[in-house]
């Protein structure tokens, strides 16, 4: 008895001395990032809230309520905004500290399934559901008064990822065609379309300083691509089930990959973070159920992961 | 050169001009031809769409026999033509073909229960392969169709199983059930073969396409 006490006392000192943590949210948290100063976790939650935590703490910063029928939100990178199609089915720029909507911009339509904001936020990009059949995708961008600029065909069966580079020259979205695409910012001009994925990518995100494209999805493995040709460098094979979220240390040294499990979203599943230079995992994580977003702290001494059961997971870095 | 076979514009224009093809209304002859045009392109209606889903994967090999001797699973056999809206057959269609296995889980690795079919001037497709499994975030059985053919749309499409415990006994009611089957039409009646060695379940499954 005197043993299973002193356990109970020193797992969580333990956890507390390394930083680790689990934050249980109110409802599943479908996406994260932090806020630009880097400290205070931004969580979508599925019961039409953004919540804001201490990731050191836990403690619930504040909350913010979303309307019914807010979708598809976005967090632009190191940004206290995020976008998101209201109920109005106008895209909406809201403030994360505030909660007040900054920006009402152009009406995104019934067929515009997912978003991205530019991070100079000076274009949106809509994922945008058409042909008579509705298989086919393009994809439109928008200035901030709200006039779309042009559209660009983006394959069939949907797009799965759109992803903005930091200095907004290039757009990228992935479909669940096994396709992806590389499109100019400015004019939408093509600048690669990238055949040789097999499967479908379900995460995209640029390196900090925009050299880098990484992409992962059905197969397990992420890909490293130059940001401005848009070949592949190289590939990390690793993961042990699909990848659904990506995240870039702040350095830009370190990438961290969240998994999904084919046979269901309870399985637990991985999430790893690779050094980039030595093309190793430097720390491997359990998260019980499907993740589906994931972020590094702006000091990047935090990882962190939301996983399907509520759970926000806050781990130390190591080495930072 | 003159073709020897006349198109069927030609056709329908000559039965226009020598009174086999009458208007019961007074109207122009060139309104009269589009008439007919509108109702022949409407006779069939496109096969209903229904989602990719994330496990498309390219590359799979044109084969019929996805089921090999020992599978574990129900015994299936899908059949169906590649046709368009006038219910003419559309040859050099493709077909890709891909299901869960028994357990609900889709081969990433290989090509196991996925088939890119290439389909002759005959129109029609068969293949023998399982029953699929059921998987939580899709819980009805499901095969999923995406079809391509020179002058058409693309089409992405899932056929479904009448006899699928998930509808209930009652498709009719239950298709839209938690908004998996986009259509009535895609959940199809089931037919039991006996054979020699073992029983199997068919299905017929048609694809309309649309003119691009």
């Amino acid at each position: 008895m005197t043993r299973r006490l002193l356990l109970l006392i020193t797992v969580p000192l333990a956890f507390a001395e390394n930083g680790d943590r689990v934050i249980k949210a109110p409802a599943n948290v479908s996406t994260i990032a932090f806020t630009a100063d880097g400290k205070w976790i931004a969580a979508q939650c599925r019961d039409e809230k953004i919540r804001l935590y201490d990731p050191r703490t836990g403690e619930l910063k504040k909350t913010h309520n979303l309307d019914k029928g807010d979708s598809s939100v976005t967090f632009p990178l190191r940004s206290d905004q995020l976008a998101l199609i209201g109920s109005d089915k106008k895209i909406n720029v809201k403030d994360l500290i505030s909660g007040d909507v900054t920006k009402s911009l152009a009406p995104a339509g019934e067929t515009v399934r997912r978003i991205s904001l530019s991070p100079d936020r000076k274009l949106i990009a809509g994922s945008n559901r058409t042909g008579a059949n509705g298989s086919e995708e393009t994809v439109r961008v928008w200035d901030p008064a709200g006039k779309q600029l042009y559209d660009v065909p983006a394959g069939v069966g949907g797009t799965s990822v759109l992803a903005f580079s930091p200095d907004g020259a290039a757009l990228v979205a992935g479909s669940y065609d096994t396709n992806l695409r590389a499109w100019s910012s400015r004019n939408g001009e093509l600048l690669r379309l990238i055949e040789e994925i097999p499967v479908a990518t379900f995460a995209a995100v640029f390196s900090p300083d925009g050299n880098t494209l990484a992409t992962a999805g059905a197969d397990r493995t992420v890909y490293l691509w130059d940001a401005k040709t848009f070949k592949l460098r190289t590939k990390l094979p690793a993961q042990p089930e699909m990848i659904s979220a990506l995240a870039f240390a702040p350095d830009g040294r370190l990438l961290m990959t969240g998994g999904f499990s084919v046979v269901t979203n309870r399985a637990p599943v991985k999430v790893m973070i690779w050094d980039l230079a030595a093309g190793k995992i430097v720390r491997s994580m359990d998260a019980p159920h499907q993740v589906g977003s994931v972020a590094f702290s702006g000091d990047g001494t935090l990882a962190v992961a939301t996983s399907s059961d509520d759970q926000i997971h806050v781990w130390s870095v190591p080495g930072r | 050169m003159k073709r020897l076979t006349p198109s069927r514009r030609e056709i329908l224009e000559s039965c226009i001009g020598s009174g086999l093809l009458l208007a019961a209304v007074p109207m122009s002859s060139s309104s009269l031809f589009a008439l007919w045009e509108q109702g022949e392109m409407k006779a069939r209606k496109p096969t209903s769409t229904d989602v990719l889903g994330p496990f498309f994967k390219k590359g799979a090999p044109n084969q019929s026999a996805l089921r090999v001797t020992g599978d574990p699973g129900f015994p299936l056999r899908v059949t169906g033509k590649v046709l368009n809206t006038r219910g003419e057959k559309v040859p050099g269609a493709r077909i890709d073909i891909w299901h869960a296995d028994h357990k609900g889980l889709y081969d990433l690795e290989g090509f196991r229960y996925r088939s890119k079919l290439i389909i002759e001037s005959a129109a029609d497709y068969s293949v023998d392969t399982i029953m699929p499994g059921h998987y939580d975030d899709r819980p009805a059985q499901h095969i999923h169709y995406m079809i391509t053919a020179p002058g058409h749309r693309t089409l992405i499409t899932q056929a479904y199983f009448a006899t699928d415990p998930f509808f209930e006994g009652d498709p009719d009611k239950n298709f839209k059930k938690r908004g998996i089957a986009s259509s009535r039409e895609l959940v199809r009646p089931v037919t039991l073969y006996e054979q020699p060695e073992a029983p199997h379940a068919s299905i017929t499954f048609d694809i309309i396409l649309e003119k691009a």
